[in-house]
């Protein structure tokens, strides 16, 4: 009895877990490619899942199909932000962690303050048909959504890992391990600067989907998703998309089988303390590779 | 280049920084003297102010509380003003940030001349404004305050009023009221063979008014013989709660009390579901305090049916404005007002009918007739006790029966019978 | 001989303009209380508080280039040493309890700063996160700290706002001059070679690691002063609102927005950011982060050395359109 119990609460840290690791994901492969880190990540998402909100209650699409019109939207939204704001401000290299801090910050204000505007600050919940309807697997019983959650995730890895063995993806791969030689060996990086973001911000959106029919909707969340998948990218090692996913679970069980036995109080402490950790011990992050940081 | 060049070229660069200061300090100063000069309040009206959080995580909560102290102001405007003077009122978006709370509201008193103040959301915002009250004298009159700390330290004759504040000597409050109403089960117990079984299941948020009400309601719960099967706290950033959900499946206890924000409630319920956890008795504090609750846009939906949640604007309460309140809001708003608006709207009740009594603006004049007259609002009836605390609240205990919230204890105030046990 | 009398002089001028630049700042503070309401006065203090964590938290950030997102957590240290002094009636002092706290958080630095300092970047960055986050949650839990109740510090009254004013127009003028002599020295040198070039620092043989950890024991210092004054101020200090991120933030983004790297940066900063946010919170109610957030990135992207660096022409100006022509996305 006692281990179905711990096996209910693995699964739902796994989804838990996730939900955190495709945020992560899109934010590793930006800052590894371009050193950048996108504080309006989570905004990106939040807005994201705002808009499958909005497919879902005004035209009554699924949030899933809704996502294949959200998805391409997202991307050109993350492409024209890099083009337009993010491009022009990390131009002179001296200040590019500055201006990439300051401007996202600042862009992640805007998006905040946007959908404040917008939807209005109630809190919103993304009910599907088939929000409560439960399916037993293996003796655990799992909600349709979560499991859509950890489908999907589980989906867009994969989909990530078949990217990466292309030719572009071997490109952003080769700008994440060594820009200059890279660039020596003649690739275009501003073509795939915009990709990439664009890249980053429709997995956002699906990230923040998920995190918006597991949970709850409102404008103020972003920037803890981004401090969510900051801490998940570090864990798991910048850069390394196999990482991001592998951390995300660990973190989520960790913090599932933690506050089980001491008490629920200490979640964000567990996450924390468990970066900082690996910062003091192995900052590379938990799968093996080396990550050149200039600077 | 020349000695004499270097320090021509140094000298300038100096006088742009000497420059920029002054720059700075001139257009701080000039900034400072418009902003002052442009906004002097007229002294024929009364000006009650504060700050909400009207962005940032609780921007839901502070702008229905806006809402309704707005509509509150209008109103009373409408019919003349108080003391045949209009009230005018300013609210700053203080956007939950603590670190300028106490400014905001030395602005607000000093600057704005102020007279009457009112509450930000929750009590760690409120002890710095309750600080720089006391500096000053002001009277504030709590909006969605219900912790009882504040009143200790600055409560009645220190100028702070707190109706919706209910203290465990006069009457049951957030947490007890489940457990008394529990304890009288065999007096409204309409299904025989069910028997009522001592074991609670808490859980809270760890913030000041959770445990602070937990503290209090704990000793009293375990003396009158409940038996406490878990008791977790909460951080309030968490939104998964499956390995606390866990431990009551375990535990199996007869009520389960889970007292958190609005939007914690709805996770809460669906992951309860999702889980397969249950009690006959569920209560989720805070899921009365919005309609949005069965809202499937914004809340649970109908499967929210059947929750026990404090009510703290009962359907059938017709004490001071609350039918122009639910009419109007409804009106402009197009929902019914719950808890929020409801505390908004009467703390500007109970600031009218104050300075009606007292006659003047006067601190002291205001603070007697205070503490010592009643009062009636939308919320409830009102008297002070020396500390600023309601002796007059009577909380009620409600229940989401199809789709809306029906009072189920006490019985003199019941508008329907509680449906137990639980089942989503 | 001729050059060496002129030299001599040279400096005696400069240093005699600087010090009369600090005069007329001084000058122009004194009176604010006498001439505002002190509503304003209030404001004023808050400014002052920002300036001068700006002003620590640019030594760190700014001059050795190690950026942190959590120096909240060295405020936290501050107001917490002197809520706790007060409330377990150990002292009543307050110079005494506030220097304290600046110690106390000083003395943390120097205790986690070995390990932390070997981190670089975003590392460090996020390290000093989840450091304020962990003693967020800590003093959250521990009945020390009573937990979320929160410390209240009793007022003494009567009550005027001059004390509170002059304290911090003291504080923030110490650590600006402090600030000031570090950056001149040889200390301040040796940290802007590390920024610029660590390894080139270390062949001249300075001890990068050693330099960086006194740079940040100095930035927590600073913070942990103005914690503990505003720890006073407030009469009330709660983890949530004393390790709260936006601290952090608000200070990342005085420094860089006036301009990492200089001595008026972030004073400039400071001043800018917050008046736009007092200013636009009274007379726009909710569009004013909208409004933030705009100048912000506007003004960030056409001058991305900071508002002080762009104008001293320490960086240049960019003109964003061109760059969107020349499509340059920074070096390796």
């Amino acid at each position: 009895m006692a281990w179905e119990i711990i096996a209910e609460v693995i699964v739902r840290a796994l989804v838990e877990g996730a939900a955190y690791s495709l945020l992560a994901v899109g934010l590793t492969l930006i800052f590894g490619a371009m050193r950048v880190l996108n504080i309006a990540h989570g905004d990106l998402a939040v807005l994201g899942a705002y808009i499958c909100y909005w497919l879902l209650v005004i035209f009554h699409i699924d949030v899933f199909i809704g996502l294949l019109f959200v998805v391409p939207l997202m991307f050109l939204i993350g492409w024209g932000v890099q083009k337009f704001i993010i491009n022009p401000a990390v131009s002179i290299p001296q200040f590019q962690v500055q201006a990439s801090y300051i401007i996202t910050y600042g862009l992640a204000l805007f998006i905040s303050n946007q959908e404040l505007i917008a939807w209005t600050a109630d809190y919103r919940s993304l009910t599907v048909a088939y929000s409560y309807l439960s399916i037993s697997v293996l003796g655990v019983t799992i909600n349709a959504p979560r499991l859509a959650v950890l489908s999907v995730t589980v989906i867009v890895s994969a989909l990530y890992m078949l990217f990466l063995r292309t030719r572009l993806g071997r490109a952003i791969r080769a700008c994440t391990q060594d820009r200059e030689a890279a660039l020596l060996m003649g690739i275009n990086f501003n073509k795939l600067a915009g990709f990439t973001f664009g890249i980053s911000a429709a997995t956002a959106a699906v990230g923040g989907m998920l995190f918006a029919l597991t949970y709850t909707l409102y404008p103020a969340v972003g920037l803890q998703l981004t401090i969510k998948a900051v801490t998940v990218m570090i864990f798991g090692g910048i850069g390394s998309v196999g990482g991001a996913l592998a951390a995300g679970l660990l973190l989520g069980i960790t913090e599932a089988l933690v506050t089980f036995v001491v008490g629920a109080t200490y979640k964000d402490l567990v996450a924390f303390m468990l970066l900082v950790i690996i910062l003091l011990i192995r900052p590379t992050g938990i799968v093996r590779k080396e990550f050149f940081l200039p600077k | 280049m020349s000695e004499v060049e270097k320090a021509k070229i140094t000298r300038r660069k100096y006088l742009k920084y000497g420059g920029a200061v002054v720059a700075v300090g001139v257009a701080a100063a000039a900034g400072y003297g418009i902003y002052e000069a442009t906004k002097p309040p007229v002294k024929k009206e009364i000006v009650i102010g504060g700050t909400l959080p009207l962005t940032g995580i609780c921007a839901m909560d502070g702008q229905r509380i806006l809402r309704a102290t707005e509509l509150a102001v209008n109103r009373i405007n409408e019919e003349g003003g108080v003391l045949g003077k209009k009230l005018r009122l300013i609210v700053y978006d203080d956007t939950m940030a603590a670190e300028k709370i106490g400014p905001l509201y030395e602005k607000l008193i000093a600057t704005d001349k102020v007279d009457i103040l009112i509450t930000p959301y929750g009590a760690p915002m409120a002890f710095p404004a309750l600080t720089v009250c006391e500096k000053y004298d002001k009277i504030m009159i709590a909006g969605f305050v219900a912790s009882t700390s504040p009143a200790q330290r600055f409560g009645g004759k220190n100028g702070f009023f707190a109706h919706c504040m209910p203290r465990p000597t006069y009457s049951s409050f957030y947490y007890s009221i489940f457990t008394d109403m529990l304890n009288d089960f065999d007096k409204w117990n309409y299904k025989k063979e069910f028997t009522l079984d001592k074991t609670v299941a808490s859980i809270n948020e760890n913030q000041l008014w959770g445990i602070e009400q937990h503290e209090i309601w704990k000793p009293m719960a375990e003396k009158q013989g409940w038996n406490m099967v878990l008791d977790e706290f909460v951080d309030i950033t968490a939104v998964e709660f499956s390995s606390t959900l866990a431990k009551i499946k375990l535990t199996k206890p007869f009520l389960i009390l889970a007292e958190f924000f609005f939007f914690r409630c709805v996770i809460l319920l669906k992951q309860m579901i999702e889980q397969g956890v249950s009690a006959p008795f569920v209560v989720l504090g805070e899921a009365g305090t919005s309609y949005d609750w069965i809202d499937p846009e914004k809340g649970v939906g109908p499967v929210g049916n059947g929750i026990f949640t404090i009510n703290l604007f009962p359907k059938d309460y017709r004490g001071g404005d609350s039918e122009y309140l639910r009419a109007k809001y409804k009106e402009l708003y197009g929902t019914i007002p719950s808890a929020h608006e409801v505390t908004g709207y009467s703390s500007i009740e109970i600031i009218r009918d104050a300075v009606e009594k007292a006659g003047s603006l006067e601190s002291d004049a205001l603070r007697k007739v205070l503490l010592t007259e009643e009062f009636d609002t939308c919320f409830t009836r009102v008297k002070f006790d020396k500390e600023g605390c309601n002796t007059l609240w009577e909380p009620t205990a409600g229940q989401w029966q199809n789709n809306v919230i029906e009072t189920v204890w006490p019985p003199k105030r019941a508008t329907a019978k509680p449906i137990y046990p639980y089942s989503p | 001989m001729h050059c060496v009398q002129m030299k001599r002089g040279m400096w005696s001028k400069l240093r005699n303009f600087k010090f009369s630049c600090y005069i007329i700042a001084i000058l122009c503070t004194i009176p604010v209380p006498y001439i505002a309401s002190s509503g304003i006065t209030a404001i004023t203090v808050l400014l002052l508080m920002y300036v001068s964590m700006s002003v620590s938290y640019n030594l760190l950030a700014g001059y050795l280039g190690d950026l942190s997102f959590g120096h909240a957590t060295f405020f936290g240290i501050g107001a917490y040493t002197v809520a706790l002094l007060t409330h377990y009636q150990v002292c009543y002092f307050q110079p005494v309890n506030i220097l304290f706290g600046g110690i106390l958080a000083m003395g943390f630095a120097a205790v986690i700063g070995y390990p932390f300092l070997r981190l670089k970047g975003l590392y460090f960055a996020i390290g000093t996160l989840g450091l304020s986050q962990i003693f967020r949650v800590l003093f959250k839990n521990s009945d020390f700290t009573l937990r979320s109740h929160g410390i209240n510090i009793p007022v003494p009254l009567p009550y005027s706002i001059h004390p509170y004013y002059y304290a911090i127009v003291a504080l923030t003028f110490g650590i600006i001059v402090a600030a000031d002599r570090i950056v001149n020295s040889r200390l301040g040198l040796a940290f802007v070679s590390i920024r610029d070039d660590p390894d080139a620092a270390r062949m001249v043989g300075i001890n990068v690691t050693a330099y960086r950890i006194l740079g940040f024991c100095i930035s927590a210092l600073g913070v942990g002063i103005v914690g503990g004054f505003f720890a006073y101020f407030n009469s009330y200090v709660h983890p949530e609102g004393v390790f709260s991120l936006d601290i952090s933030f608000e200070m990342l983004l005085m420094v860089f927005f006036g301009g990492a790297g200089t001595i008026l940066g972030p004073i400039v900063g400071a001043v800018i950011v917050l008046l736009v946010e007092e200013i636009g919170r009274a007379f726009i109610r909710q569009g004013y982060l909208l409004l933030l957030s705009l100048m912000l990135m506007v003004v960030f992207l056409v001058m991305p050395g900071g508002v002080v660096g762009t104008l001293t022409k320490q960086t240049p100006f960019i003109n964003p359109l061109a760059q969107l022509r020349r499509k340059r996305v920074g070096s390796a």
